[in-house]
C-alpha cells in the first residue's frame, strides 16, 4: 500500500512538472483579405480632408493601420478633380489628434460645392482591392438668417510671458434659420476660434464640441435659441486673442449620424459579444468606411 | 381517403388482436432482490420455451400473458441467477413474486437494462450506474449528470457546468426527473458539482429520442433519475469522505412492509471556494471574504400493500455564499444562493393482471437570490448600490395514468397531469448617495395551469419489431391563440439481420417555459418565464434513423444513429448583456424572441460492457444553428454550443478483486463566439455572429479505486478511490472577453488621452491538474 502510494505520488508530480509549461491556443477567427478603409466628410469652402487606412486582422500583436502610398482621386460629376496628397498625423502637425493614429489625405483646393451635382472618391493602393465611395449629392437644405450673441468680456488680465489673452464667456446665442431637415438628420451648432482649421476632421475626432446641441427637426422654419444665464456656470467659456468668435452650423444625414453612433457605441463597449449586434454601415465598395456631404454654413461674429 | 385509413387502421388492430387471442392466461409478478427485496428494473420474464418473452418496468412489475401448455416461467437479470416458477390454474389473479439471488454480493443494486430491451437504440440510452460513479471527476468527488456528457448526443456545454444539452438543445429543454420530480436546477457552485448524489440512484435512463407521450414539457429530452427503494431486509449505511464534500447515506427497513432511503451531502466550508479563488485567511482578516456552502438532501419512504404501493420522496438541494471584496477603491460584495425543495407522494395500484393505476401528488419549489453590492466612501461622502434578483418558482401538480396489457405484444397506456406553476421574479436596485436615495423595484409574477393529457400503444412482436406510438395534448391556460398543442410520438424498430435492427422515430415537443439567463453560468441571472402570447411556447421536432446491434455474445453493444431536430419560439439574451447585471432588470429590451433552432447531426456509439476490459467510445458530428430576427440581421448562426466534433472514450480495467483502474478522455470542438471578421483604426468590423471558435477542449482524466472489506469488520465494504482530472493539465479556456487595452502612442506623453485602443482577446480557464481523493465505507448487514 505504501509503495503504491509512493507510485502515485510521484507519478502525479511528474504529471504536474510536465504540465505546468505555457500554452498556446488556436483560436479559430474569421479572416479576411486586408482592405483600405476611407472615412470623409466633404463641406462647402473648405479642402477636403480624409483619413486613408487599411485594415488589420483581428488578435494580432502588431498593428498598423497606416498606408502612405495610396492615389486618392476626389470627382466631380465622374470627373476628376484633384488628388489628395499624404499626409501623417504626428504631433506637431497643426491639426495633430492624438487620439486617432492614422494616415490621412488631403486635398490642395478649397472646394465650393455646386448644389445638384454629386461627388465622390476614389482610393488604390499595392496590395489592396481599389476603393469606391458611393456618390454623394449636394443638396442644400438650410439658409442661415440671422445669428446674434450675447458676449462679455469676463477679464483681462497678463500672463507672466506678458501675453495677454481675453477671456469672453459666451452666455446667448440667438439664430434664425429657414428651410427644413429630414428625419434623422442631425443639425449641430459649433463655435470656435478659428472657424477656418477647427472643423477639418470628421467630427467624431474633433475637439470642437465645446458647444453642441441637436437641432428641432422637421420644421420649414427653424428658430432656435440657446442661452445659459447661469453666470456661476457658464458654459461655452473660452479664450481668445482675437475679436472675432466663429459660429457654425452643419447637417449631418441621419445615414452619417447613424453610422457616428454605432462606432460610438462601439467604442463604449468593446465586446466580442455584443459588437455584431451593432454593425457599422458602410457605403464604401470594396472597403470599409463612410463618405458623405455635411452642410455647413458659417458666420464670423465680431466683438 | 378517410374510409381508407379507417379500415387499414381497423384491420390492422384486428390482426394484432386476433394474434394476441391465441393466448390464454395471464400472470402479474415482481422480480426482487432476493436479500435486499429491491425490485429490479428490466427483468426479463419468460416461459420455457422463450416463445413468450416480456421486460419488467422500472418497478419490477412484469405482466406475462402464456399459452395453455405453458407451466413454467423464468426470471433473468445480470449479475443473478435465474429464478424459476411453477404455473399452475390456481395461480390466475396472483401476484407472483421471483427473487432473484445475486452471484456477487454488492452494497448496491446495479441497474442492467437488456442490451435489446430498445434494440440499441442510440435514442435511448440507459448506462450503469455503476460505471458512471466510477468515471472520475473533480476532487474525486462522484458526479453522475457530468458522467453522462460522455454518451453520445449528450453534453454538458463548457466546463465546469452540469447542464445537460441534448442533441443541440438548451440546458433547459433537458427534462430532469429525480423519482419523478421535476426540478430546474441541479448545478451546485454553477455547475462544478451536480446536485444529483450517487447513493440511492438505481438507474438513469436518457430519452434523446423516441420520448414516451406520458413525458411532455421539455424541448429536448428526458433524463429519468430512478431512485432505489430502500433495503427491506436489513439497514445499510454509507458513508463518503471527499476532498470537499461529506456524504452519509441510510436504506433500510421499517416494519415488514415499509422502507426508507436517505441521503445527505455537504461541503466543507469555504474550503472549495478558496482554493479555487486564490483566497485565504489573510484575506479575510483584512476585509475580503468567501464563504461557500452547497448541501443535498434525498430521502424516500416506501409502504408495500398487497396490490398497492404507496411512496413519499424529497429532494432537496442548494447553494449558499457570498464573495466579499474590500479593496482600496470601494466594497464589492455578491451574495448568492438558490434552494431546491420537491417532494412527491405516489401511489400505484394493481388492478387485476393486465392493468395498473397510477397517481401523484408533487410540490416543487426553487428560488434563487442574487445580490452584489457596492459601496465606498469618497470626499463627497458615503455611496451604496445594491441590486437583488429574486426568483421563485413554485409547483404543484397532480397526475394519473392507467395502464394495460392486452397480451405479452400489445399493450396501453393513458394518463393525464396538470400542473399549477407560479412564478414570482423580483428585482431591486437601490442607490444611496449624500445627494439622494433612489429606490426602484420591478416585480413580475405569473401563474398558469399547464395540461396534459397522453395515449400511448406500445406493440412488440418477439423482438421483430417494436413499436411504440401514442400522442400527447398539452396547454398552458394562458397562452390564448393556438390552444392545444399536439404532440405525436413514434418509436419504431425492425429485426433487419440476426443481431442488427433499424431504429427510427419522429417527436414533437411542446415547452412552456422559458429561462432567460447566459450561456456561460447561471450567475448573475436566472429568469424563467411562462408562455404567453407574446413568449409563445417553443416546439421542436425531431426525426432519427439509425441501425444498432450486439455481437453474438451480447458483449459489446453498437449504434449509428442519425437526427434532425427543429426548434421554434426560442428565446434568448440578446447578445452584449448577456454579463450584465442589469440584465434581469431591464429583460424585456434584452431578449430576443421567436427564434429558431435546427440541429442535425450522427452519433456512433460502441460499448462493450461485461468483462475486466470494459469501454465505451462515443462519436457525435453534429451542427447546431440558431437564428433570432434581432440578431445577426435574422441569418442563420451556429448555437454557442455548437460541437462540430464530440468524442468521448472511457475505460475502466478491473486490474484484481480489489483494484479498477478507469479513465476517460474527452475532446469537442471549441463553443463559438463573435470575433470581429476585421479591425480598423476606428472600428471594428463584425461579419456575423458566434463567428469564431474557442480552441479544442480535450481533457483526460484517470483514476484508480480499492475496494475491500475491512479485515476485523467485514460488513464493511470500503473504497479509496484517487484521481486525476486533467491530467496533462490542459488550460482549456473557459472564458474568453475581447477588451480595448490602451496603448501609449509613440512619441507622445502618456496620458488619459494619448493613446491607441486595441482589442485583446483574454481568457480564462478553469481546472488544471486536479489530484482527488475519497473515502468511502458501506456498513451492510452479513448474510
Amino acid at each position: 500500500m505504501k509503495y503504491n502510494l509512493f507510485q502515485i505520488a510521484v507519478t502525479v508530480l511528474l504529471i504536474t512538472i510536465l504540465g505546468c509549461k505555457q500554452q498556446d491556443y488556436n483560436f479559430k477567427l474569421p479572416k479576411e483579405t486586408p482592405r483600405l478603409v476611407l472615412l470623409g466628410l466633404l463641406q462647402d469652402g473648405i479642402p477636403l480632408e480624409i483619413s486613408l487606412g487599411v485594415t488589420q486582422q483581428f488578435g494580432l500583436d502588431s498593428i498598423n493601420y497606416n498606408n502612405s502610398d495610396a492615389l486618392v482621386i476626389l470627382y466631380e460629376n465622374d470627373r476628376a478633380i484633384d488628388t489628395l496628397q499624404f499626409y501623417l498625423n504626428l504631433p506637431g502637425n497643426p491639426s495633430y489628434n492624438p487620439r486617432i493614429t492614422n494616415s490621412y489625405y488631403r486635398s490642395g483646393i478649397t472646394l465650393n460645392l455646386v448644389e445638384g451635382n454629386y461627388y465622390h472618391l476614389s482610393a488604390s493602393a499595392e496590395g489592396y482591392p481599389d476603393i469606391y465611395t458611393e456618390k454623394a449629392y449636394y443638396s442644400p437644405l438650410l439658409v442661415l438668417d440671422s445669428l446674434c450673441a450675447d458676449i462679455v468680456m469676463n477679464q483681462v488680465y497678463p500672463e507672466e510671458n506678458g501675453f495677454v489673452p481675453v477671456s469672453v464667456g459666451l452666455y446667448g446665442v440667438k439664430l434664425k434659420m429657414t428651410g427644413s431637415i429630414a428625419s434623422g438628420d442631425e443639425l449641430w451648432f459649433h463655435v470656435t476660434d478659428n472657424p477656418l482649421a477647427a472643423y477639418r476632421y470628421p467630427p467624431f475626432f474633433s475637439t470642437i464640441y465645446d458647444i453642441s446641441i441637436p437641432f428641432f427637426l422637421g420644421q420649414d422654419k427653424l428658430e432656435w435659441e440657446w442661452m445659459n444665464d447661469d453666470i456661476d456656470n457658464r458654459d461655452g467659456v473660452f479664450f481668445h486673442d482675437r475679436n472675432f468668435v466663429g459660429f457654425e452650423v452643419i447637417r449631418f444625414p441621419a445615414a452619417y449620424v447613424n453610422f457616428l453612433n454605432i462606432i460610438s457605441k462601439q467604442s463604449e463597449e468593446v465586446s466580442g459579444l455584443n459588437a455584431a449586434n451593432t454593425s457599422v454601415p458602410n457605403n464604401i465598395e470594396n472597403g470599409y468606411g463612410y463618405f458623405t456631404i455635411a452642410e455647413r454654413h458659417a458666420k464670423i461674429y465680431q466683438f | 381517403m378517410r374510409y381508407t385509413s379507417f379500415f387499414i387502421f381497423t384491420g390492422c388492430l384486428f390482426f394484432l388482436f386476433n394474434q394476441e387471442l391465441k393466448t390464454q392466461t395471464s400472470i402479474y409478478g415482481k422480480v426482487l432482490d432476493k436479500l435486499t427485496l429491491e425490485p429490479l428494473p428490466y427483468a426479463t420474464i419468460f416461459d420455457s420455451e422463450k416463445t413468450n418473452i416480456v421486460y419488467a418496468d422500472e418497478q419490477g412489475d412484469f405482466r406475462l400473458f402464456l399459452s395453455e401448455n405453458s407451466s413454467m416461467v423464468y426470471a433473468s437479470y445480470v449479475g443473478y441467477k435465474i429464478d424459476s416458477f411453477f404455473i399452475s390454474s390456481d395461480n390466475n389473479n396472483q401476484i407472483i413474486e421471483f427473487s432473484l439471488r445475486p452471484s456477487l454480493v454488492l452494497p448496491t443494486i446495479e441497474v442492467h437494462a437488456p442490451s435489446d430491451l430498445y434494440h440499441n437504440t442510440s435514442s435511448i440510452l440507459t448506462p450503469k450506474v455503476s460505471t458512471l460513479i466510477q468515471t472520475p471527476s473533480i476532487l474525486g468527488e462522484t458526479d453522475l449528470l457530468k458522467s453522462l456528457s460522455l454518451l453520445p448526443g449528450i453534453s454538458t456545454g463548457i466546463e465546469g457546468t452540469s447542464g445537460i444539452q441534448i442533441r443541440g438543445g438548451n440546458p433547459n429543454q433537458t427534462h430532469l426527473l429525480i423519482d419523478g420530480i421535476s426540478l430546474y436546477n441541479v448545478n451546485h457552485i454553477g455547475g462544478f458539482l451536480s446536485a444529483v448524489p450517487d447513493f440511492g440512484i438505481k438507474g438513469i435512463t436518457i430519452y434523446k429520442g423516441g420520448v414516451p407521450p406520458k413525458f411532455g414539457g421539455r424541448l429536448s429530452g428526458v433524463l429519468d433519475v430512478l431512485l432505489k427503494e430502500g433495503r427491506r431486509d436489513t439497514a445499510n449505511y454509507q458513508y463518503v469522505l471527499g476532498m470537499g464534500t461529506l456524504q452519509v447515506g441510510a436504506e433500510g427497513p421499517i416494519g415488514k412492509k415499509s422502507s426508507f432511503l436517505l441521503n445527505a451531502r455537504g461541503a466543507w466550508p469555504t474550503l472549495l471556494f478558496n482554493l479555487f479563488s486564490g483566497g485565504n485567511y489573510k484575506k479575510a482578516i483584512q476585509g475580503s471574504h468567501r464563504n461557500f456552502g452547497l448541501y443535498d438532501f434525498l430521502g424516500k419512504y416506501v409502504f408495500y400493500g398487497r396490490r398497492t404501493k404507496i411512496s413519499l420522496s424529497s429532494f432537496v438541494s442548494g447553494d449558499n455564499g457570498f464573495v466579499q471584496d474590500d479593496l482600496e477603491n470601494g466594497v464589492f460584495l455578491d451574495e448568492f444562493n438558490w434552494n431546491n425543495f420537491a417532494s412527491a407522494l405516489k401511489i400505484r395500484h394493481l388492478i387485476n393482471n393486465k392493468s395498473i393505476l397510477k397517481g401523484s401528488i408533487q410540490r416543487s419549489v426553487y428560488d434563487y437570490n442574487f445580490a452584489p453590492l457596492i459601496r465606498f466612501v469618497s470626499q463627497q461622502g458615503f455611496f451604496q448600490n445594491y441590486k437583488e434578483n429574486n426568483l421563485k418558482l413554485t409547483d404543484w401538480s397532480i397526475e394519473a395514468d392507467y395502464s394495460y396489457s392486452f397480451s405479452n405484444m400489445l399493450s396501453f397506456k393513458f394518463g393525464v397531469k396538470t400542473i399549477y406553476h407560479n412564478f414570482n421574479t423580483n428585482i431591486i436596485e437601490e442607490f444611496k448617495s449624500p445627494d439622494e436615495e433612489k429606490r426602484k423595484s420591478q416585480s413580475i409574477r405569473q401563474s398558469a395551469w399547464e395540461s396534459g393529457s397522453f395515449i400511448e400503444i406500445n406493440y412488440n412482436l418477439k423482438d421483430k419489431v417494436q413499436l411504440m406510438g401514442g400522442t400527447r395534448i398539452s396547454n398552458l391556460s394562458n397562452v390564448e391563440q393556438s390552444k392545444y398543442a399536439i404532440e405525436p410520438r413514434l418509436r419504431a424498430s425492425l429485426h433487419l439481420y440476426k443481431d442488427i435492427f433499424l431504429n427510427a422515430g419522429y417527436d414533437r415537443h411542446t415547452q412552456y417555459l422559458h429561462q432567460i439567463t447566459t450561456d456561460i453560468a447561471l450567475f448573475p441571472n436566472d429568469i424563467w418565464l411562462l408562455a404567453d402570447n407574446i413568449n409563445k411556447p417553443e416546439k421542436s421536432e425531431q426525426l432519427y434513423l439509425g441501425i444498432g446491434g450486439n455481437t453474438k455474445n451480447n458483449n459489446i453493444q453498437w449504434s449509428v444513429e442519425a437526427y434532425i431536430k427543429r426548434m421554434d419560439n426560442l428565446l434568448r439574451v440578446l447578445p452584449g448583456v448577456e454579463s450584465n447585471s442589469t440584465l434581469s432588470s431591464d429583460f424585456n429590451n434584452n431578449i430576443a424572441q421567436k427564434g429558431e433552432g435546427k440541429s442535425q447531426g450522427v452519433e456512433f456509439f460502441i460499448n462493450k460492457k461485461e468483462g475486466n476490459f470494459q469501454c465505451w467510445l462515443a462519436y457525435t458530428l453534429s451542427f447546431s444553428d440558431r437564428r433570432y430576427l434581432q440578431i445577426n440581421d435574422n441569418l442563420w448562426f451556429p448555437f454557442t454550443f455548437d460541437r462540430k466534433n464530440d468524442i468521448s472514450l472511457q475505460a475502466s480495467y478491473q486490474l484484481n478483486e480489489k483494484w479498477l483502474l478507469v479513465s476517460n478522455f474527452v475532446y469537442q470542438t471549441g463553443y463559438a463566439f463573435t470575433a470581429p471578421l476585421t479591425t480598423t483604426a476606428f472600428f471594428d468590423v463584425f461579419s456575423s455572429f458566434n463567428n469564431a471558435r474557442y480552441p479544442a477542449f480535450h481533457r483526460l482524466n484517470i483514476g484508480a479505486t480499492k475496494k475491500w472489506l475491512a479485515s476485523k469488520k467485514p460488513w464493511q465494504h470500503r473504497q479509496l478511490t484517487f484521481s486525476l482530472y486533467n491530467v496533462y493539465n490542459r488550460a482549456n479556456p473557459f472564458s474568453i472577453e475581447i477588451n480595448p487595452i490602451r496603448i501609449p502612442e509613440e512619441g507622445v506623453t502618456p496620458s488619459n488621452t494619448n493613446y491607441k485602443l486595441r482589442l485583446k482577446v483574454f481568457t480564462r480557464s478553469l481546472f488544471p491538474l486536479l489530484p482527488g481523493i475519497s473515502y468511502k465505507v458501506n456498513i451492510m448487514p452479513m448474510h
